[in-house]
């Protein structure tokens, strides 16, 4: 009977422990996120390691992108014909996926690309950094590392994401027109008519909003895995892999909190 | 050169969605200036701002906003400067297409000065009642064909029409319908007498039915349907018989309903269950999250239960994180030599959680507590300020010989919905004095029941 | 401020720290001598690293006080901190180069950071430099990865010594390596001191490797579980008839 009641006991506690755990990582990631504005208006502004990031994480990219959206486009063209064929509203095709492009799979999909990327580049690059001392040799010189390499790559993803989501949704719509109008037989003229009817600007706003706050966090969480990096190797192997799950779970999450947002502030 | 590349990127980007902008805005109202005009509709469901305005079919303008008149909808909408709307012209709501959506046509009467800026374009109901009459004259000219059909499969000699079919399917169908009827019989009531009647009739009604079809004569058609009449009254006085006897408390159904002493029993059964629900209502829980920021520890969270049994009493639940346990004394008696000493350290855990559990006692907008506090003992005492939505707190405990107690004073508000904000001063009158700032959420009963709800 | 604290590179007073409930820095007090070769030898876990961190601010003493070059640190804000590190070098274990850049970047990084030299005085500083602490041309441009260990040690020195520090400082500098790279070592270690005498440099060495300490010092601190056993002038180290350090010495 103790036996019982101790497996119990043991049981309740782990769940607190993680659930404490969880807790307080989210509380030190909130410290991060201070420590990022806290350091942002700080002289010097590492202009050189900024440029250095944004080609990385945007340029470098651009072929997984592009690649992405190009066969998003496609799919969605197609899924959502043969459906709407069965109703009559296949000429609706253009923009349906249009919308859904523009407002959730571009920000969200480059989203995930780019935590897979550069989140665990990230990750890897600091935490590997930090096991060789190199951030020691940083802080001995009188230069806080968390400056020179954090803020450069958080600005840097919070930049690229929109530029990013915006050429998934152009590649995206790209191959969604041609897959309509090619392979189903759609009139490119109606096609573009009803994506006039049905589409707005604010559409494609709200997307690039959602995306410039998806490259914020997805960076935050790969450069503060990276700074927590401990005993060695396996240590930045760790990091790298938790960067890129926590990066994907986080824009998940943030996608739904953002949305209702949008949809409350700005009518959907 | 690599700034070079990023350059073109962003550039590359902006053209794309100006480009794409464009494409989206180019089928639409098209560009120009606009006049704002106004309606009142005496029903604006499925009018949304942003809805179409189309004169001779063609968009010229939005809806910009709509806004409650007294009892009308007041409608703000912008139509093209080149196209001239006229005192007089008229409004009507449209539907269009498979998923109903609305818009405004405005007729524009010919003739007339220009309708002046913010003037009424005047909705016309009487237009619409026109277009039902229009609606209806179509509807009873696809009745009339219909009837026209039907005479025929009624009457017609060549063949067996789908008509007949029909009536033969439906015999068979009451004749299954009996062999029911005789075994619910037994069930419902005892006067088999009624209900045989109430089939036969039925039975005979489906005879004359098809008696009727194969008559040649319309005259007899007629006839067999004045008959069919005749049944189909003698059925209701059969299903009037049955129902009044259900009522009288014959056969078992009947009894059922009319037995005094068990509806009784029922009734006291649902009286219980409605005091143990009512007393599981009145105890209200609150479960409350927090994290926050410290001067000293860095991150705190908290986790709380608070379930009140009665509205003055109170228990309470908790756990805190905590970079520092509590301090711990281990005594260690080390024979060396055969001479034992004894030493003492003191030692703190390091991330370690605290627990609170605690009774209280409301009264009016204050709340006494007492028990354990963050693992050592204490009490407390709150103020809710339920108009600001914020609770202030002094608790007093951790005493310790060195230190002295723990002062916390504590305030808490909502921001919005289920998000609180907190702050608090701990240690006032000590040395380590320390500020916490956190946020949390916190969810009352109704909050629970709603997601338990979700998932059940 | 006494006279001790302005004589000396780094004076320590009643220094104690506590870390997760060890006292890691037991009561210490002790000045290292300005210009000199300063050894603080001990074993593993005696608190070395710890001490070298206290030395460079990076951590903050529970009690007690440390001044350097006549500064307490304790006094100083992070800002003030940071801008102060420039009188240290540190030639760290593995020489901690920044992987992506090459010799010749890595040395110039704080020239370019923290001076205002135009692009060909950087130039010229650095390949002076890194011919002082003997790396061929050919290999200015190689990454880290390219070089050898005993290469990426000097260039490590050499941008340790970019800066002109006042006080240098060697965290293990042979542990680790066979004998005849820790000659090299040691000989570059003397050479830097000699060629920055004039301009007076502090050397502050922290080693449990004997050969280094005998060989090279002048003054020499034994620590052991955060406490200062011995501080002598290394010839009267060698004598001191305290057991540890004699037991030490016969390694």
């Amino acid at each position: 009977m103790n036996k019982l009641i101790k497996f119990f006991v043991s049981i309740v506690e782990r769940l607190g422990f993680s659930l404490t755990n969880n807790l307080n990582g989210l509380g030190r990631i909130i410290f991060f996120i201070f420590k990022f504005f806290y350091w942002l208006p700080k002289h010097p502004f590492r202009l050189k390691e900024l440029v250095s990031q944004l080609y990385d994480i945007g340029n470098k990219s651009i072929f997984i992108i592009a690649l992405s959206g190009a066969f998003t486009g496609m799919v969605m063209a197609y899924q959502t014909y043969f459906g709407f064929r069965l109703i009559s509203v296949d000429s609706l095709v253009g923009p349906v996926v249009a919308l859904s492009l523009a407002k959730e799979l571009a920000p969200v999909l480059s989203g995930l690309i780019v935590a897979g990327r550069s989140g665990s580049a990230m990750a890897a690059q600091i935490g590997s950094m930090k096991v060789t001392e190199q951030l020691d040799a940083l802080e001995v010189m009188g230069i806080s590392s968390f400056q020179y390499l954090a803020v450069p790559r958080i600005i840097a993803a919070s930049l690229c994401l929109p530029m990013l989501s915006s050429i998934f949704l152009f590649i995206g719509n790209v191959g969604s027109y041609f897959v309509g109008t090619k392979a189903l037989m759609i009139d490119g003229t109606i096609y573009f008519s009803k994506l006039g009817k049905w589409m707005f600007v604010e559409d494609i706003g709200q997307g690039l909003i959602k995306s410039f706050f998806f490259g914020f966090i997805i960076s935050v969480i790969g450069t503060y895995f990276g700074f927590k990096v401990e005993q060695g190797a396996a240590g930045v192997g760790k990091a790298t892999n938790q960067a890129v799950v926590w990066g994907m779970i986080s824009v998940l999450i943030l996608d739904y909190i953002l949305t209702s947002f949008l949809v409350q502030f700005m009518g959907g | 050169m690599s700034e070079l590349k990023v350059g073109i990127l962003a550039l590359l980007t902006m053209a794309s969605i100006v480009y794409m902008s464009l494409k989206i805005t180019s089928f639409q109202s098209g560009f120009g200036e606009y006049i704002n005009y106004r309606t009142i509709l005496k029903d604006a469901s499925g009018i949304f701002p942003k809805t179409p305005i189309k004169i001779a079919g063609i968009t010229a303008g939005k809806i910009k906003k709509i806004e409650l008149h007294g009892n009308n909808a007041l409608v703000t909408f912008r139509i093209l400067k080149r196209i001239k709307v006229t005192d007089g012209s008229n409004l009507i709501v449209k539907s269009v297409g498979f998923l109903g959506d609305k818009y405004l046509e405005i007729k524009v009467a010919r003739g007339k000065p220009r309708l002046k800026e913010n003037g009424f374009v005047v909705a016309a109901d009487k237009a619409g009642i026109e277009n039902i009459l229009k609606d209806t004259s179509t509807i009873l000219g696809d009745v009339k064909d219909l009837v026209g059909a039907l005479k025929e499969g009624l009457i017609s000699k060549e063949g067996d029409s789908e008509l007949k079919l029909m009536i033969r399917n439906f015999r068979g169908l009451t004749i299954n319908a009996r062999e029911v009827a005789e075994n619910l019989k037994d069930i419902l009531v005892i006067n088999k007498e009624s209900f045989g009647n109430a089939i036969s009739n039925f039975e005979s009604l489906s005879t004359d039915l098809r008696g009727s079809m194969s008559s040649q004569n319309v005259e007899n058609t007629v006839s067999k349907i004045k008959n069919t009449m005749g049944h189909l009254e003698n059925l209701s006085t059969d299903m009037k018989e049955i129902i009044s006897d259900v009522k009288k408390g014959k056969g078992t159904f009947g009894s059922l309903l009319r037995d005094g002493e068990l509806a009784d029993e029922v009734k006291e059964a649902i009286s219980s269950v409605n005091k143990l629900v009512s007393k599981v209502d009145s105890i209200r829980t609150e479960l409350s999250l927090f994290s926050g920021v410290d001067t000293t520890e860095g991150a705190l969270s908290s986790l709380k239960l608070s379930v009140f049994s009665s509205p003055e009493r109170l228990y309470e639940l908790g756990i805190t994180t905590s970079k520092e346990g509590i301090e711990k004394e281990t005594k260690k008696t080390v024979v060396t030599n055969g001479v034992s000493s004894e030493t003492v350290t003191k030692s703190v855990d390091k991330n370690t959680f605290k627990f609170n559990a605690m009774l209280g006692r409301k009264i009016q907008n204050w709340i006494f507590r007492g028990g354990v506090i963050e693992s050592t003992g204490g009490v407390g005492v709150d103020y809710l300020k339920n108009d600001w939505g914020s609770k202030f707190s002094m608790e007093v405990f951790d005493y310790s010989e060195s230190k002295g107690a723990n002062l916390r004073l504590s305030s808490e508000t909502q921001m919005w919905n289920v998000i609180y904000g907190k702050t608090t001063l701990d240690n006032v009158f000590n040395d380590g004095r320390s500020a916490t700032v956190s946020a949390g959420l916190k969810f009352n009963d109704e909050d629970l029941k709603g997601l338990l709800g979700f998932f059940f | 401020m006494s006279h001790f604290e302005k004589e000396e590179a780094v004076y320590i007073k009643d220094l104690t720290t506590v870390l997760g409930g060890q006292t890691v820095l037991n009561n210490l007090s002790f000045g290292i001598p300005k210009n000199k070769i300063t050894t603080i030898l001990g074993f593993s876990g005696a608190g070395k690293s710890t001490l070298l961190k206290h030395i460079l601010g990076l951590l903050k003493p529970t009690y007690g006080s440390i001044f350097v070059l006549g500064k307490n640190l304790n006094e100083l804000s992070e800002f003030e901190l940071k801008k102060f590190r420039r009188h240290f070098g540190m030639l760290f274990q593995y020489a901690a180069l920044f992987d992506s850049l090459s010799a010749f970047e890595n040395v110039a990084f704080p020239l370019i950071e923290f001076t205002n030299l135009s692009e060909d005085e950087v130039e010229e500083k650095v390949y002076g430099l890194l011919e002082s602490v003997g790396i061929n041309v050919e290999s200015f441009f190689k990454l880290p990865s390219e070089l050898s260990g005993g290469m990426r040690k000097r260039v490590g020195l050499a941008r340790a010594l970019a800066l002109d520090p006042d006080i240098m400082l060697y965290d293990e500098p042979t542990t680790g390596l066979d004998p005849i790279t820790t000659k090299m070592v040691n000989d570059l270690i003397l050479n830097t001191y000699r060629k920055n005498v004039k301009r007076g440099m502090t050397s502050i060495i922290i080693s449990h490797d004997v050969k280094v300490t005998l060989e090279i010092s002048d003054f020499v601190a034994f620590l052991d579980h955060g406490k200062i056993v011995e501080f002598l002038p290394v010839e009267d180290f060698v004598n001191s008839q305290n057991k540890l350090v004699q037991e030490f010495l016969a390694l």
